[in-house]
Parts: C-alpha cells; structure tokens; sequence
C-alpha cells in the first residue's frame, strides 16, 4: 500500500529474474557440516573446542641452559638474544601458536607452550642444536647391540652369537684409516670440549684420565692400540668395560676407540652431550639412526657406526632447504639444501674429491644418512632420510632458521597454569555478551524487522567461524588468547558492516520509490561491489601480513583472513538470499516493521527534503 | 515516530535515517584540517615528552619464583602482596606440582631496591623467607626482529593496497586514504600516550586492526564518492565537491551505523576492563579499539573525502568542469530539471548499464594536469582560479 507506484512497476521483470534461494541456503549448510564434521573429527569426536592461549589455559614451560664447551662464563646477552630468536622462530614455524620465549637471568631460556597435549618431545627438540655438518665416511660398522638385546629379551640361547659374528664380517669389506697419528691432536681437543659438557652427567669432573681408569690400563692400552676392529676372544674380552661408560664418559674417548671398540654402542653415542660431534675440524664418530634389520619384524633393528672424516661443509654453508619427495619414490620426503656461494664451492670439492665414496650428513650427534658421492656437485643437494613429513619439516626449519649459537640443555620441563586469573577471562567473555546484545538491540531499533537478518547473520558467522577455530586450533595450532578472543568479537562488529552497507542502499532504493521487492536485488548488485572491494583491503592486510610478519603479528594476521573469509561468506550465502526471500512476503513492505522505509508517503517528502 | 513528519524540516535524526542530510563538509574542509592539525600536533608532543610505557614484553622485566609446596597463601595472594609493594603484575602462574611447585610472578622493570622490597612483601604474604624466593630479570619477548618484520609486512601492505586502491579507483583516492590512515595511527597512539598504559602485544594487535578498519572504512566511503562523481564531467548542474559532499551525507548513516555497531562491542570491553577489571589485557586493546573506531570512522568523512576534492582541485578538467558549472548556474538559474531527467530513473534494468558506464570512464583520462600551479588549491567557491587553462580548452572543442 506504501509505495504503490513503485512496488507495480517492476514485478513482471522482478519476477522474470527472481533469484533462487534455495541452492545458496544449500550451500551455506554444506559448508556448515563440512567445517563442523572436520572440527570434531579434528578433536577426536568430542565437542571441538578452539586451543586456548597460555594466558588462558596454560601449557608447558620448559627452561633451557646454556653451556659454552670449554668455559664457565655465561654466554653474552648477545648470544642470548640470538638463541632466543631462533628458539622463537622453530617453536613458531606451524605459524600462529603465540609462544613466549624470553631470556631469564644470564643464561636461560625459558619457552612457554599453550596447551594441554603438547608433544613434550618435540618441545625439547627446539633447544637442539641442529649443527649441520658434512663428512666423508673413512669407515663404517654395523652396530647389532641394539638387534641383540631385543633378541636376549626374546630368545635368550641362539641369536646373540649369530649377531656377534656378524660385526666383524661387515668389516672385513673396508678399508681401515690411517688415524693413528691423528689420535693425539684429538685427545687434547676432546678433552678441552669435556669440561663444557660436564653438566649433563651426575659427575661434574669427567676427563680422559679418569675414563681411562675406569676401564683399567690393560683395555686403554689395547683400545688405543686398535687400528681395525677386534678379532681375537682375548681382546674383546679385555674391552668389555667400555659397554659400562656413560655417554659422557664415552664423548671423551678418541675417535678411532669410539669406533673400533665393538662394545661401545650406539646408544652411548646418540646419547652423548649435545654438541659432542660439533668440532668441524676433527675426526668424529657418529650413528644413523636405527633402521629393521629385517622386514619382518620393525622392533629388530640395527644402525651403522661411522667413523668419519673432518668436516669441511657446514650447517653455515645452507641459505635454504625446503621440503620434497625423493623422485624415485614419493612417499619418501627429503630435504632439499641450497648452498651459499661459498658453501657451493667447499660442496663442490668435497664431492669432486670424493666421488664414489660415502659422504654423512651429521646432524647434531646423528647421521642423518650417508649416500654415496655419484658426481661432483656444488649449488644442492638432498637429504634423505627416513623422514616423516613433521621431520623432514622440522630439519628444513632447523636449516633455515640457523643452529643455535651456543648448546642447551632442558632443565626444566613443567606444567604451568594460565597467567591470567579466570576473573580476567569471565569479565571478558561477560563484556563480550553485552556488547553482542548492544548490538542487537541497535540493529533492532534501527532496522526494526531487519535486525533480525543481522542477528541471524551474526548467529551464523558464529556458527561458522567457531568450528573454523576449533578445526585450525587442532591442525595448525592457532591459538585464541584473550586479546584473540576479543579480537573476534571485533570482527564480527566489522562483518556487520557488510550488512549495513547492504542495507542502506535497499534503503536508499526504496526512497527512490521502489518496492522492497525491485529494491533488494538493484541495491545487491551495488552493495556487492563495495563490499568485495573494503574485504579485498582487509584479505590483503592478512596475507601480507602472514606471509611476512613473524609471533602475534603473524596470528593476528591469519584471524583477520579467517573473518574476512567469514564475511563474505555469510553475506553471499546468508543474508542476501534471505532478504531476497523475505522481500517476497509481505512483511518488507510493511513500513511499521521493515525498518527500510524512508519515507510515509510515495512521492512527497523527497523534494522537499532536498530542496 | 519522527519519520511521520512530512514537514519542512524534518529533524536532524530523521534527515539522517532517511540519508537526507545536507551537512557541508566539503565547504568546512579547512576547518577539519585545522582541528586534525592541532590535535595531531599536540599528541606529538605529548608522544615525544611523555614517552610510551613499555610493558615487559618490550623491555623486559623482573621474574620471582616462589616456592609454594609449603605455604598455605594462593597465587592470588602473592601477586596481591607484589601489588602492594608497587609492583606492576605482569603475569602470575603456578609451575610445576608437589614438592617442586612454585608460583612464578613476572612484574615491570624496577631497580634493585624496588624488586627488593616487592620480594620481601611477597615471602611475607607466603610466610616464607624472603631468600627462597628466586629473582632473576628475564628479556623482552617482542623480540627485535618481530618488530622488524612487523614493519617490513606493514610496508608491502600499504604499497600493495595503495595500488589496488589505484587500479580499483584511483590514485587521488589511494594517497587520500593514507594520509587518513597516518592520521588514525598519530591519534590513537597519541591517546595511547597520553593515557599512559602500558603497550604490549595486545595494542599492537590492536593497531593493526585499526590499520585495516581505517583503510575499509575509507573505501566505503570512496566507493560511494566515485559512483557518484563518475559521469559528473558530463552534467553541469554539480561541481566535483558538491557531488562529494553528498556522497558523504548518502554514506553518512552507513558510517554511524558501522561505527556504532563496530563500537558497541569495544565500549563494553572498555567498560568492563576499566571499571571492573582495574587492569589487564582487554583494557590495552579495548582502548585502542574504541579510539581507533572512532577517529577512523571521523577521518573518512571529514579528512579522506575533502582532500580527494583538493587533489581533484589541482587538474584542469575538474578546474573546467567547476567553471562550466558556474556558468551553467550563472545563465539559467532554474535549469535544474536537467538532473532527473538524465537519471532516468524508470529504466529498471539500468543496473548492468550505470556500471558499465561507471567502469568506462577511467578518471585518470580526465586528468590533465594544471600548467602553472596557480589554481591548485582552488576549492569550488573559486572558479576563477582557474579560467585560463579551462578557457583555452574549451576554445578548442
């Protein structure tokens, strides 16, 4: 009855190209499901809830102590600081988990992790030092002690000898190096980098000497004298008391004894003080990691002990690695390294001096693997490994954010509860509920039936963005703080403004004299434009923002693409299909409850107004 | 209901709903300038003298670790007894369980007899001697290289934005919207100054929103501007700054509305983190929010669109257009019926058509540049400025 003129005029075209509805609604809850069934798949089929920050749930905090090989002072606050950085940075490679990592005293550091199911392994591994270093392989065993002892557990009589006769068998195949004149450089050397690894060990003053009478004269002597592996009952014997040092104690020890005495085992050497290989320029020992010695059974497992030459490619030597798969085989991942210029240079040599034979690339106290050289090569190459993806992930990230510019070691690791009190939390979630209801209450006032669309579309902005949350929370780690929290509130104020803008140019539609019916699908097709172009600033603020910026910033950034995201979704599927919908019935055209009506009478007030 | 009113002069609040106000804030532009002039002047001022309180996640702080397993007094407690010392609590936390359970409070730098007498309070609260409390100062965690690459993320963003603010509209838009951008930053950090919080993560988020927000804001607002400019250079019946000025009224409810809603739910959390709460988290970032809102919101109105006005100003075929608007009002006074006529306002599906028409002028065709720099600041009240290049021109056609 309102706008007479209006409301006749158009419909046969209205109707014409009346927009179906039915398949946005459809769309909106396809989404809907989708993001709920990921979300409690995500969280193991219970209610999925988003992964709180440490200032409201708390998490683990874990203290890192640094020692430097070969002094007691504390490391600069340089040092720190850079330490502090890389720590950051591993911890924060999934990319929004907001940890705190900050210097405490002189030489710790402390990083706090939010959540209740962090992989406490993982954690310890970012206080890794991740040296990197490339050694040619001078010779090589199979350490079975491992393939041995789960055999005594099983069958106690037959194996063990099988497996014994085994070592020295593999060996016969290589060629012994010439190491002993290299033997008393590096006793002195390894015994200058004991001290510095003191603390691990109960016993803060181990040294060469007191390893060598702890296994007695007669096996020093034979140890140190040994140039291959034993052969003789007597000898072997005579070495048993180096299967009894501890990992430290064995750190100490020269290489060609690390090496050639069959009793010393890979477990003592994987366990040795972090940094215990790091020296470039000595000849060092070190084990790959266990692999099946059989296809039948994967708890059977043997490694391979290397006795390996003096680095001259090193973890500095890396400006990028990233992750792949092997060519041959895509299941397998691997890391690709790019060398810096002279980096490429020392790679190129090492490989066009060594051609044929085996080359290790040593992380930390483990041979990562050991390939044989096939050509000379300078700018890449790959690491191939039994990785995982999280694990060829981890050691790009390790690669690229640096190692660590001094040793850690966990000190603490504890549970720590949120360092807000819950008080904090309530009064924001009752600040939240009342500025929701302000809202509606507004939009009812101002928009009269139409705040009911608004509330409807923030309903469903709610129940899409809190799987949303929840779902990233349990993939990537995003983390919702308090200011997080707050922060999405926000922005579902922000979502509104689509709305609004909607709303408006119906508004203004209408007060041309248009039907609420011939005013809704012209004022969308304007609205539209507006609203991608403000959300197109808003997505370009969080891609860049997350591509670039690092910490908060960057968990910032990827909630800002999240509502944005949103946004736009409800707008499209939501709340313009059910004004298109509502604006068939006749409600809309009711001025008492459309809230769109500028005017109360067609044609009058217009002129006037304007004049 | 006051829309009932069909008189005259509708009140203010009616004009409003029905997007019928005439305010003159092209015309009033200098006065905005000057107003935004002097306020960011003085918040300048009070930036560089008063300094910004870092919080200790910039500059770094003080960590006591009491022992808890023997002592009856909760967390609350302790952090209360900090309190009381004049200590500012940055965050307290329970560490660890049983025999090795501790309390760890972090607070504000301080110098050695302050974090002295804070430790002292503290054992007197847990009834413990005040040597099994541990102090140890520990770093910032906003670490150098996240501001570093805050700024880095925060430079690409205003490049790339700028040029989709070009491409989309066009350049006088993208330099109008920084410079309201620059402005929102100056205040709200200016505020942030003056009120002396702290600054901590949260305000940086909470920056960074209000980065974003000012920038969609303006482009609301500039959207508005250009559908209504584009065919202005073929009509004489409005000069550039008319037509923006009634962008400005047209989108003015738009721009409450927004503000009001985007407010709403930032006023509570300042309410509830002011008045209820003392101090915390949600007060930083509420009140960046509620500040940023607000002069976001003020500066795409009264600063953004008129400086579009002035740099459209400069070029000579809106120089020409103003004069030809004048001297269409000068001969026929009442020629005003040209305007609804060329809206063509029972076309119904002209919508495809007025877009089309939108897109196909691209505005920067129409900017020749001035030759002398004599009429660049001309506003619309002063044609003349701009009489020898226009007059040439329209010689020519």
């Amino acid at each position: 009855m309102a706008s007479v003129t209006g409301a006749d005029r158009p419909r046969k075209k209205i109707q014409r190209k009346r927009l179906a509805v039915a398949p946005y609604f459809v769309a909106l809850l396809a989404v809907l499901a989708v993001l709920w069934v990921s979300a409690l798949a995500g969280s193991g089929w219970k209610f999925p809830t988003p992964k709180l920050g440490l200032d409201l749930q708390g998490g683990l905090s874990m203290t890192l102590t640094a020692y430097q090989q070969g002094s007691d002072e504390p490391p600069t606050p340089e040092t720190m600081e850079q330490a502090r950085q890389i720590i950051e940075n591993r911890v924060n490679s999934t990319g929004v988990s907001e940890p705190e990592v900050y210097v405490e005293g002189n030489e710790n550091i402390v990083v706090n992790v939010a959540g209740d199911d962090i992989d406490e392994e993982a954690l310890r591994d970012v206080g890794a030092p991740a040296e990197l270093r490339f050694r040619i392989v001078t010779n090589s065993t199979m350490d079975t002690s491992a393939l041995e002892d789960a055999l005594a557990e099983e069958t106690p009589t037959d194996e063990p000898t099988d497996g014994a006769s085994e070592t020295p068998a593999e060996e016969t195949t290589e060629t012994p190096a010439e190491d002993g004149s290299a033997t008393p450089t590096e006793e002195a050397t390894e015994e200058d980098t004991g001290s510095g690894q003191a603390p691990t060990t109960e016993d803060e003053d181990v040294t060469l000497d007191g390893v060598w009478e702890k296994v007695g004269p007669e096996a020093a002597a034979a140890a140190q004298a040994l140039t291959a592996a034993p052969a003789d009952e007597a000898t072997m014997a005579l070495l048993e008391p180096f299967g009894e040092l501890t990992p430290a104690e064995v750190s100490l020890l020269p290489a060609n004894v690390q090496f050639f005495v069959p009793q010393i085992t890979c477990e003592q050497l994987d366990n040795r003080p972090p940094g215990a290989v790091q020296q470039a320029d000595i000849e060092v020992v070190a084990c790959s990691a266990p692999e099946p010695y059989s296809a039948d059974d994967p708890s059977l497992t043997v490694s391979y002990k290397y006795l390996l030459q003096p680095a001259t490619v090193l973890g500095s030597d890396v400006t990028s690695a990233d992750v792949g798969t092997d060519q041959a085989n895509p299941n397998m991942f691997v890391v690709n390294v790019q060398f810096s210029s002279s980096g490429a240079e020392n790679w190129g040599a090492l490989t066009a001096e060594n051609t044929g034979s085996q080359v290790a690339i040593v992380l930390d106290n483990e041979v990562v693997s050991a390939p044989t050289i096939q050509e000379a090569s300078t700018n890449s190459t790959q690491i191939s490994g039994d990785f995982t993806a999280d694990e060829a992930n981890q050691l790009a990230d390790q690669l690229n954010f640096g190692s660590l510019p001094t040793t850690f070691v966990v000190e603490t690791v504890n549970e720590v509860t949120a360092t807000l009190g819950v008080d904090q939390l309530e009064a924001g979630m009752y600040a939240m509920m009342l500025g929701l209801i302000l809202v509606f209450l507004y939009s009812m006032v101002y928009y009269r039936l139409m705040g009911f669309v608004v509330l409807g579309s923030l309903i469903v902005a709610t129940a899409v963005l809190y799987p949303a949350i929840a779902l990233l929370g349990s993939q990537v780690g995003l983390t919702l703080t308090l200011a997080g929290v707050a922060g999405f509130v926000v922005s579902i104020g922000i979502t509104a403004d689509s709305f609004i803008v909607y709303f408006e140019r119906i508004k203004e539609e209408m007060a041309g004299g248009r039907s609420a019916r011939s005013a809704i699908p012209r004022a969308w097709v304007r609205a539209r434009r507006t609203i991608l172009s403000a959300n197109a600033i808003s997505m370009i603020s969080a891609i860049v923002l997350y591509i670039l910026a690092i910490g908060p910033v960057r968990a910032f950034a990827f909630s800002l693409g999240i509502s944005t995201i949103v946004d736009v979704m409800i707008v499209f599927l939501f709340t313009h299909p059910i004004a298109e919908w509502l604006a068939r019935g006749r409600v809309l055209n009711s001025r008492a409850l459309s809230g769109l009506h500028t005017k109360t009478a067609p044609a009058t007030g217009d002129a006037a107004a304007k004049g | 209901m006051s829309t009932k009113q069909t008189e005259k002069r509708p009140n203010v609040l009616s004009q409003l709903y029905r997007g019928e106000t005439n305010f003159q804030f092209i015309p009033n532009r200098r006065k905005f300038y000057i107003a935004s002039g002097i306020v960011i002047a003085a918040l300048i001022a009070v930036m560089i003298v008063k300094g910004f309180v870092l919080g200790i996640d910039f500059a770094g702080g003080i960590q006591y670790s009491v022992p808890a397993s023997g002592t009856e007094a909760s967390l609350e407690d302790v952090e209360n007894a900090a309190e009381d010392a004049g200590a500012e609590v940055a965050s307290g936390q329970v560490a660890g369980t049983g025999d090795g359970r501790s309390y760890i409070v972090r607070v504000g730098t301080m110098d050695t007899d302050a974090a002295a007498e804070v430790r002292d309070s503290m054992a007197a609260a847990a009834g413990i001697g005040a040597d099994s409390i541990s102090v140890s100062e520990v770093s910032a965690t906003w670490g150098a290289a996240v501001s570093k690459q805050a700024l880095i993320a925060l430079i690409v963003f205003l490049v790339l934005v700028s040029a989709f603010i070009w491409i989309r509209y066009e350049r006088r838009m993208a330099i109008a919207s920084l410079g309201a951008l620059a402005h929102d930053i100056i205040i709200t950090a200016g505020i942030y100054a003056l009120v002396g919080f702290e600054i901590t993560p949260s305000t940086i988020v909470g920056m960074l929103t209000i980065l974003g927000y000012s920038i969609y804001d303006t482009v609301v607002v500039f959207d508005k501007v250009q559908e209504n400019t584009a065919q202005l250079l073929r009509s004489r019946h409005q000069t550039f700054a008319e037509a923006v000025n009634d962008a400005v009224n047209q989108t003015l409810m738009r721009s409450i509305n927004t503000s009001i809603i985007g407010v709403l739910p930032v006023a509570a959390l300042l309410f509830v983190g002011v008045g209820a709460l003392g101090v915390g988290t949600l007060k930083d970032l509420a009140l960046v929010l509620f500040v940023g809102m607000v002069v976001g919101a003020y500066s795409s109105i009264f600063l953004a669109a008129p400086w579009v006005v002035d740099l459209a100003e400069r070029s000579a075929a809106f120089q020409r257009h103003n004069k030809k608007v004048a001297n269409a009002r000068a001969a026929g006074g009442e020629d005003k019926s040209e305007k609804p006529a060329a809206r063509a306002e029972d076309d119904e599906d002209d919508d495809r058509l007025e877009l089309a028409k939108t897109d196909e002028i691209p505005l920067e065709l129409l900017e020749e540049p001035v030759k002398s720099g004599s009429g660049a600041r001309s506003g619309p009240s002063r044609p003349s400025s701009s009489r020898p290049s226009g007059a040439k021109k329209r010689k020519r056609r």
